[in-house]
């Protein structure tokens, strides 16, 4: 049964995966440490920067990822869709986490507050609270359709509020320039070089959490269907008893 | 469509005769915001400007507050005795029910907020308002808005364990863009002559509600029908 | 009270039955590792009286509710008139489909007449049947009260005048008797027997033995969700249940026998 497979020793492509996220990572840790010049005021701190940004992407991904199958799921009923939304949600709470945790920290080094109120920042720890919300909701539900039908329709809610919580909070906050991806303040080209670097290696980082989430997802799956197997082999045992009587 | 507008109107009737016997959710929610206030009041605010600015937040999450008290509510009595399955036996029910649910959500927290509005203003002795006929907009748009939101995850929740605790939490997150507008729309209101016209946040308010009536009435159908009486 | 169910129930015959079988192929439910409900097939026809019989938690709940459209089978399919399914076409089969459940659909609060007048209201029925409705479930001193003043007797019957409201061409029955006094019980069985007349089909889940002979035409046994007898109802129904279970589908085991006597004690005197 394919089921099944997701049990056994991991494909060559996922250990390829795994084996070049992690020489990604090294690499950008490298060249942002190495290669990319200090930047004058802030110091080595900046460097969060590039652990920052990525990290949000990512996050964002993996919520749109989560509404995407959310839709699917609504749409035609699959276990599958189920277990990509649930992991999409999961990878994206844990990179929204790394961003509301490195936001802060650069924050206060740099310019000393705590808490910048920017809107992006408002924005992502709305959307990790609203994931936060969908991951307790399972954890509270179970594994019954039911509560994959309750979370799909919170995941698809969630999504689609982004531009208003957008809309709402650049009219409070003002769109300002955002401070904190520092965009167009002037990046020289070395920065360029590790920024990219790290998108890519977080970018990778984020696949194969999702892939390794995924294939969780579906070995439970799969454990959930052996219970039923067996159960059907159990009646199918008995029909034939009764034929004979 | 007249049907279906028969339905509603049968269904809204329901929900408010069963109401007004009890009285229920009326009372509690009322008696509710004004213990809300009363705590706000002793939470300090000393400074009369401060007051000012204090006072359409506190607005604000009291609505919050008590709204999520009388949406889990509307829904809890449809699930006694199972009706709501009784109901989902009728075919084309889904439409008229959310907009039942709604209507009734929206007119239960609008009494409640004739209560809550005046209880805020005494508490911080606020003067003047800019433009009552706006002041009754923007509570309008977000009650409506906050109930729609409302009345879908309460339906989706409806079969869960801890339910009344998990529509706070998931409700109030979604809902930050509506709060925002209405508190800075009424603090427009409260200080015409500071900052931003009230009219601005209006117009975010009413995008809110445009895709959410449309968003949430498509997702009540799946969040209602889940074949599962808890 | 013949005359008035034969009156009443004469309010169906200007509707034809719109829907007339009903086939079950292969049909499994599942609920996360367990499968309530595994590969029953069975088809069934108008004018037929099921009885749908088996131990607690052997799936006859979940397969009325499924029959009913609100659950959806994982596999198989359920068909109306082999045209219907009961996963795509569920709005249009709603309409006559009837379903009396183990809880009352009712809202307590209201009173019986106003549950029926919104149920009518709901499914476009004239509001002058509700009141031949109360005359025929013998509710009508107690039809302005509240449903919760109500006692369970009251309930069921109510319950039975809301799921024929709409005059549906099929009616499903959880359990319909428990808690029927013997009057109740013989009224429901003579509403039923006009049913029949009328070609519509009704299943009936029950753990009722005392059924009177020839109110049933067959009957489906269920065990741990897998439908191990059906069987047409010669003579009564215990006595068929045991002809059943004697032909091995109770795998010998006198425990079950045991098990049917002691919930027909609970029958309510």
């Amino acid at each position: 049964m394919q089921a099944w497979k997701t049990l056994e020793r991991p494909a060559p492509w996922l250990v390829g995966l795994a084996g070049l996220t992690g020489v990604a990572v090294w690499v950008a840790l490298g060249l942002v440490f190495f290669y990319a010049p200090s930047e004058r005021t802030m110091g080595v701190v900046q460097k969060i920067f590039y652990l920052h940004v990525p990290s949000a992407i990512m996050a964002y991904a993996g919520f749109f990822l989560c509404c995407g199958a959310s839709v699917v799921y609504l749409l035609r009923p699959s276990p599958k869709a189920d277990v990509i939304a649930r992991a999409g949600a999961e990878v994206g709470v844990l990179f929204c986490t790394v961003v509301l945790v490195t936001g802060p920290l650069w924050a206060r080094k740099a310019w000393g507050t705590w808490w910048t109120g920017e809107p992006r920042l408002l924005l992502t720890l709305i959307m990790a609270l609203i994931f936060v919300a969908y991951l307790l909701v399972r954890a509270v539900g179970g594994r019954r359709e039911m509560t994959r039908k309750v979370c799909a329709v919170l995941a698809i809610l969630g999504v689609a509020d982004i531009p208003l919580v957008r809309l709402s909070v650049e009219r409070w906050r003002g769109a300002h320039p955002q401070v904190i991806s520092g965009e167009g303040a002037g990046i020289s080209p070395e920065m360029q070089v590790a920024l990219t670097a790290s998108f890519v290696a977080w970018g990778l980082l984020f696949a194969l959490f999702l892939v390794l989430r995924i294939r969780l997802g579906f070995g439970q799956e799969a454990v959930e269907e052996g219970y039923r197997l067996v159960q059907a082999r159990e009646h199918a045992w008995e029909a034939t008893l009764e034929k004979r009587a | 469509m007249r049907r279906a507008l028969r339905t509603w109107w049968a269904l809204v009737g329901r929900d408010l005769r069963i109401e007004w016997r009890s009285k229920e959710i009326l009372y509690t929610g009322g008696l509710f915001a004004v213990v809300l206030v009363t705590l706000f009041l002793f939470s300090g605010f000393q400074d009369r400007a401060v007051q000012a600015q204090a006072a359409p937040g506190v607005l604000w999450v009291s609505i919050a507050l008590t709204g999520t008290l009388v949406f889990g509510r509307t829904f809890e009595r449809d699930r006694e005795a199972d009706a709501l399955s009784g109901l989902l036996m009728i075919p084309g029910i889904a439409g008229p029910l959310f907009a039942a649910k709604l209507t009734t959500n929206v007119l239960l927290l609008l009494v409640i907020e004739a209560l809550l509005v005046p209880a805020v203003f005494l508490t911080f002795s606020l003067q003047h308002v800019g433009s009552w006929p706006g002041l009754m907009a923007v509570l309008a748009l977000g009650t409506l808005g906050f109930a729609t939101l409302g009345t879908v995850l309460a339906a989706a929740l409806a079969a869960l364990r801890m339910r009344e605790v998990l529509l706070p939490l998931v409700l109030y997150p979604l809902v930050i863009p509506l709060l925002l507008s209405g508190v800075r729309a009424t603090h427009a209101l409260l200080h015409p002559h500071a900052d931003g016209d009230w009219t601005d946040w209006v117009g975010v308010m009413i995008a809110f509600n445009a895709l959410f009536l449309v968003l949430a009435r498509w997702l009540f159908e799946e969040a209602v029908d889940h074949g599962e009486t808890g | 009270m013949s005359e008035a169910q034969g009156d009443l129930l004469a309010g169906f015959d200007p509707h034809p039955c719109a829907l007339s079988s009903v086939a079950l192929r292969e049909v499994s439910i599942t609920f996360g590792r367990r499968y309530a409900v595994y590969r029953v097939s069975c088809s069934l026809r108008g004018g037929e009286v099921v009885a749908l019989l088996g131990d607690n938690g052997a799936g006859k709940t979940t397969l009325l509710r499924a029959m009913a459209s609100l659950i959806a089978p994982h596999e198989g399919e359920i068909r109306y008139d082999d045209a219907w399914d009961v996963r795509r076409d569920r709005a249009a089969l709603r309409a006559h489909l009837g379903l009396i459940a183990h809880e009352s659909l009712l809202h307590p609060e209201l009173s019986g007449r106003e549950n029926l007048a919104l149920s009518a209201a709901l499914r476009d029925v004239p509001t002058r049947e509700v009141a031949s409705w109360l005359e025929l479930t013998r509710l009508v001193e107690a039809a302005d009260r509240p449903v919760a003043t109500y006692s369970r007797g009251m309930r069921q019957r109510l319950s039975v005048a809301r799921a024929l409201l709409h005059r549906p061409s099929v009616v499903l029955c959880d359990e319909p008797l428990t808690g029927l006094d013997r009057r109740s019980q013989a009224l429901f069985w003579e509403v039923v027997a006009g049913l029949k007349a009328r070609g519509r089909l009704v299943v009936v889940v029950t753990h009722q033995l005392d059924v009177p002979v020839g109110a049933l035409d067959r009957m489906l046994l269920l065990r741990q969700g897998r439908l191990v007898a059906d069987l047409p109802v010669e003579g009564s129904l215990r006595d068929t249940l045991d002809r059943a279970e004697a032909r091995g589908a109770g795998g010998g085991d006198s425990r079950s026998g045991g098990e049917t006597s002691a919930s027909t004690a609970e029958v309510v005197r």
